[in-house]
């Protein structure tokens, strides 16, 4: 066995960087595969949220004080939702929607209401979910950008034009509005 | 300590219960004054039988109290065990009614203690922990119907046996044990344990929050359902009480079942005498135990309950 080695060391040592970079060609993928799972959850909790859209139209319109503008203001989010496939596009939306939320729950009548409060449990539990699931994509990204920035790994990954993702990150201002409503 | 404890403590330091760790004191006084007896006599004997003995003065010092350390701890163990039974028994079980149990019913109003019950090996077995461990052995049962749960000591042990043929024990866990049922059915099952046991699990599941992710590894075949129930705030708060306590802790919510494990290694409620009196160090650190199972159980409970499935 040495006696190989030692004659044919040339070759065992390209074996052994193929292996290598097989090893961190599949790791790379790996992760790659789990940040686009991640990325999907996301996007199947997004259309979720956006689905409760119509209902919340419906209850507002049973109300006669509100701000029209609310009404358009929420059928274009759902229009601009249903056509737009970008996720982070689609967060700030959902950042839209929170703040529109919070203006509806701002008359105190519409707040009150059976079907609304029906309506509020469901739209609590999306965002929840959906913030999990932002949560478990930002671990996957951190995962996958360490695994593609590292030495040696970044290597084969500077190799195969793997880029850094980006994080998905809430606004200030949808997180206080969820502390104070939810 | 603090004022809970106080009353409590203001409470059994009754002349009853002074009494009570006077007569502890003075029965060991007893004992040992026995066994003092038995040994001067068993020295005496053993001194008359190898007087004849020819051999160095070195071998016939150590043969002497050899024998008579032998002699005298068989003999001792034999006879105190006769002479003291029901006077031992008896003061256990006043120590038990008068000091433990209105320990643990600071915190479980209908609460039953046995000392000599035990958790089943299955309850602590099974969806907990999964660790391999060789001698299973359970005490000081707590039983609360009220608040649906079961608390217990429990001590897991590991055996090795070397070439020679000698076996060994180490501890793996040493402690106090919970098993509470919850309101609420989560549909999977979520662990969060300390140390590197789940490192190698597939259903671990990375958390956002260094901090946390030094001390535990959660276990768990749901991600999303552990974030929604290992919120940020949640994560903070629980690294924070790895700061408060003293021992360290483990949890894992299986179905309707919450599980809590923390780490003691002193036996519990062994000792509430010392030199006559109340052992005041001692039950505060029981209590301390207690009270720390019990946060963590509001703790956990009140965070499922809130929880929308």
């Amino acid at each position: 066995m040495i006696e190989f080695i030692k004659e044919y060391w040339f070759i065992v040592l390209i074996g052994i960087i193929i292996f290598w970079f097989l090893i961190v060609y599949n790791t790379l993928i790996r992760r790659s595969n789990s940040v686009k799972s991640a990325k999907a959850t996301i996007e199947v909790y997004l259309k979720q949220r956006f689905d409760l859209i119509p209902s919340l139209i419906e209850v507002v319109k049973g109300y006669s004080n509100y701000e029209k503008s609310l009404l358009t203001d929420l059928a274009d989010l759902r229009s601009f939702a249903s056509k737009n496939e970008n996720i982070y596009k689609n967060n700030l939306n959902n950042d839209k929607l929170n703040r529109l939320i919070v203006t509806i729950e701002s008359y105190p009548e519409l707040k009150a209401s059976e079907q609304y409060l029906k309506l509020q449990k469901s739209l609590i539990k999306a965002e929840d979910l959906l913030q999990a699931a932002r949560r478990i994509y930002n671990i996957e990204v951190e995962k996958y950008n360490n695994a593609i920035s590292v030495f040696p790994s970044n290597i084969v990954s500077n190799l195969l034009g793997y880029k850094q993702m980006n994080y998905i990150q809430s606004s200030n201002e949808e997180n206080n509005n969820i502390k104070v409503n939810l | 300590m603090n004022d809970k404890f106080n009353n409590y403590y203001s409470k059994i330091d009754t002349i009853d219960n002074i009494e009570l760790a006077s007569e502890a004191s003075e029965n060991n006084k007893n004992k040992s004054l026995i066994s003092t007896v038995i040994f001067i006599i068993v020295l005496l004997i053993v001194l008359i039988f190898t007087k004849d003995l020819d051999s160095n003065i070195f071998f016939r010092i150590l043969f002497t109290l050899v024998t008579t350390t032998i002699i005298t701890t068989i003999i001792s163990i034999i006879l105190l065990s006769i002479l003291f039974s029901k006077k031992n028994k008896s003061i256990n079980d006043k120590a038990t009614a008068n000091i433990i149990i209105p320990l643990i019913k600071e915190f479980y109003e209908d609460a039953q203690y046995n000392r000599y019950s035990s958790m089943s090996e299955y309850d602590y077995n099974h969806s907990m922990y999964n660790e391999h461990y060789d001698r299973y052995t359970s005490n000081n049962l707590i039983k609360s119907q009220k608040y649906k749960l079961t608390l217990s000591q429990v001590h897991t042990e590991n055996r090795h046996t070397d070439k020679d043929g000698h076996t060994t024990y180490t501890t793996i866990f040493k402690g106090l044990v919970c098993k509470k049922n919850i309101s609420k059915v989560i549909p999977s099952t979520l662990k969060v344990l300390r140390n590197l046991s789940g490192l190698l699990n597939k259903n671990r599941v990375t958390m956002d929050m260094k901090d946390f992710e030094k001390y535990f590894d959660v276990i768990c075949d749901n991600k999303i359902l552990t974030m929604r129930i290992l919120t940020s705030d949640i994560l903070l708060d629980i690294t924070n009480k790895i700061n408060e306590m003293d021992g360290r802790f483990e949890f894992a919510i299986d179905k309707d079942n919450l599980y809590i494990r923390i780490s003691y290694y002193n036996n519990i409620f062994s000792k509430v005498f010392n030199k006559g009196k109340l052992d005041k160090i001692s039950l505060y650190e029981y209590y301390n135990l207690l009270n720390n199972m019990n946060n963590l159980i509001n703790y956990i409970d009140t965070l499922i309950k809130e929880f929308e499935v």
